[in-house]
């Protein structure tokens, strides 16, 4: 059985099911909305782990499921339960069940896209920065500070600067103004993440099992993901990366414990290729550029490979 | 110089920085992430500056770090805007992670890049390293009903349902606490397989064969062995430092 956790019209779930429509498996959405309808129960006997889920009076035997896709949305932001309020039933309800579900997708036999140790390990951007660095890619110059003289002594040595956040709470890349300038003070409040900004073009590569699909996105915005918010087009293309680069891309992927990745790359003028982060839960759809080489065709494959991880 | 990071509240955490004052301990509260002069950029820790107790320190003087908090929490600071207190402790808890881990003296633990303390582990990872690590576990499950539901994690270190256990702490490479010499090797394998230097780890009872009930990386510095301990490890790595760099 094939098991996707989320909300069905996200994106990438949605695109994955549909794929995964004409398999011979079963395949199972536990949706996310019916959250204060599903029991979980878990067992860990020795090295083993068995259990069951019902939804809404459905069960679903986790044992056999061969492999899962884990792309949930925060259950907090539902809105029952954030209706309902930190004190509340519901609200306790959503925690324990995400984080049995988590607990389960750790320890599950089969597939799992992805665990959720090696998720975790994109939390800090900084510690992410080590492995990608140990990977081969270049990492922009970095200043975290809450001392406004230390960050005015890297905007003058670089120039031109991005802040972004630390952690992987998603957060608006934007370039360092006079306007920002005029309010460093306020870092003083809180470490920020200051780089120094690349000039290139920006390729986006998902790592799917074996497989991998890059494209370049053109953008005038910092930010491409928000690029409407500055009145900004996209284009995404398909493109084919050199070997050496790929091959950078999987070490870095197994580095860090995924089966599935989206790694933001950027190539400079001069032919350097610089990491910024690897998403674990990428939203692959916003950059599908080639139907007949689809990411969710690829997705659909290796989850019904099944295997393990 | 030695860092003990921990709550301003943590009477234990100040009771050590105190006694290890004349080695240069300083406390660092999640309070002072909220302080201008940190400066660290990654892959360079030896250049970061840290502010503690009112000073700025920077990391190349540091001998040791003991932490005594997974993370920092919303409610750790409360000089921020209420608004902006659950972004503000994330970023902390990712950069003290990040700075952490780059550090070249010993942290007690090494965090993990979700957990200032070790790895980020539940009371059902911990079960299953144990597992791995030969000590007897009883079956734990989990459980989550619709209505007044009962959360995963029944057994944790504040739970009063055992009616009695046995504690074993492992201290770089030292161990304390009177139990058989079985439970006593299961807690250092313990402790390797997770890869934390501290480890307090919890039976049901102190002969041999007693089932393990919890594992904690939280360093006990109520104890002044262990507290010994920590401080000569310290001690030790900067003497190779320093044999190191003549």
């Amino acid at each position: 059985m094939i098991l996707l956790w989320g909300l069905p019209k996200d994106g990438p779930v949605a695109a994955v099911a549909a794929e995964l429509a004409n398999t011979s498996l079963p395949v199972v959405l536990l949706d996310q909305r019916a959250t204060l309808d599903t029991e979980l129960q878990v067992r860990f006997v020795g090295d083993g782990i068995a259990g069951a889920i019902d939804m809404a009076g459905t069960t679903i035997d986790l044992d056999s499921v061969t492999s899962c896709l884990m792309r949930p949305y925060d259950s907090l932001g539902l809105a029952a339960i954030e209706r309902a309020g930190p004190a509340s039933v519901e609200w306790r309800h959503a925690q324990s069940l995400e984080r049995g579900l988590w607990l389960w997708a750790e320890y599950a036999p089969g597939l799992v896209v992805n665990r959720p140790s090696a998720m975790l390990r994109c939390s800090s951007k900084p510690c992410q920065s080590t492995m990608i660095r140990d990977a081969g890619f270049e990492y922009p110059e970095t200043l975290i500070t809450t001392d406004p003289e230390a960050a005015q002594e890297f905007l003058c040595r670089h120039g031109s600067v991005v802040y972004k956040s630390i952690s992987s709470i998603r957060s608006i890349v934007a370039r360092v103004t006079v306007a920002h300038q005029e309010r460093l003070s306020d870092i003083q409040w809180c470490p920020t993440q200051f780089q120094e900004y690349i000039q290139g073009l920006d390729h986006r590569v998902h790592v799917v099992g074996d497989e991998i699909f890059s494209c370049t996105i053109e953008s005038e915005a910092v930010d491409y993901r928000y690029a409407s918010r500055e009145g900004a087009a996209v284009e995404i293309r398909s493109v084919n990366l050199p070997d050496d680069c790929i091959e950078r891309c999987r070490t870095l992927t197994a580095c860090m414990g995924l089966t599935v990745a989206g790694i933001d790359l950027r190539r400079t003028p001069d032919g350097a290729w610089y990491c910024f982060e690897v998403n674990p839960s990428p939203a692959f759809t916003f950059f599908e550029c080639d139907p007949e080489d689809a990411i969710a065709t690829a997705m659909a494959r290796l989850l019904t490979g099944g295997g393990g991880n | 110089m030695i860092l003990v990071l921990a709550r301003k509240d943590d009477a234990d955490a100040a009771a050590v920085s105190s006694l290890w004052k004349a080695q240069g301990a300083l406390a660092l509260a999640p309070e002072d992430l909220s302080r201008p002069g940190w400066r660290y950029e990654p892959g360079r820790p030896e250049a970061a500056i840290a502010v503690a107790g009112g000073r700025r320190i920077p990391a190349r003087l540091l001998r040791g770090v003991v932490t005594r908090i997974a993370g920092i929490h919303p409610q750790d600071l409360p000089r921020l805007a209420a608004a902006d207190r659950s972004y503000a402790a994330a970023e902390m808890t990712a950069f003290l992670a990040a700075w952490l881990s780059e550090l070249s003296c010993p942290v007690i633990n090494r965090p993990s890049p979700t957990c200032l303390m070790g790895p980020s582990w539940s009371f059902e990872d911990w079960s299953r390293c144990a597992v791995r690590a030969g000590c007897r576990v009883e079956p734990v499950h989990v459980t989550v009903r619709r209505a007044g539901c009962q959360g995963p994690g029944q057994l944790h270190p504040n739970d009063p349902s055992p009616t009695r256990s046995a504690m074993v702490a492992v201290a770089c490479g030292k161990t304390f606490g009177d139990v058989d010499g079985s439970l006593t090797a299961q807690a250092q394998r313990l402790a390797g397989l997770a890869g934390v230097e501290y480890l307090n780890v919890a039976f049901r009872g102190p002969e041999a064969g007693s089932s393990f009930l919890w594992a904690d990386p939280r360093p006990d510095l109520f104890n002044p062995q262990i507290a010994t301990a920590l401080l000569d490890r310290f001690q030790t790595s900067n003497e190779e430092s320093l044999e190191a760099a003549v």
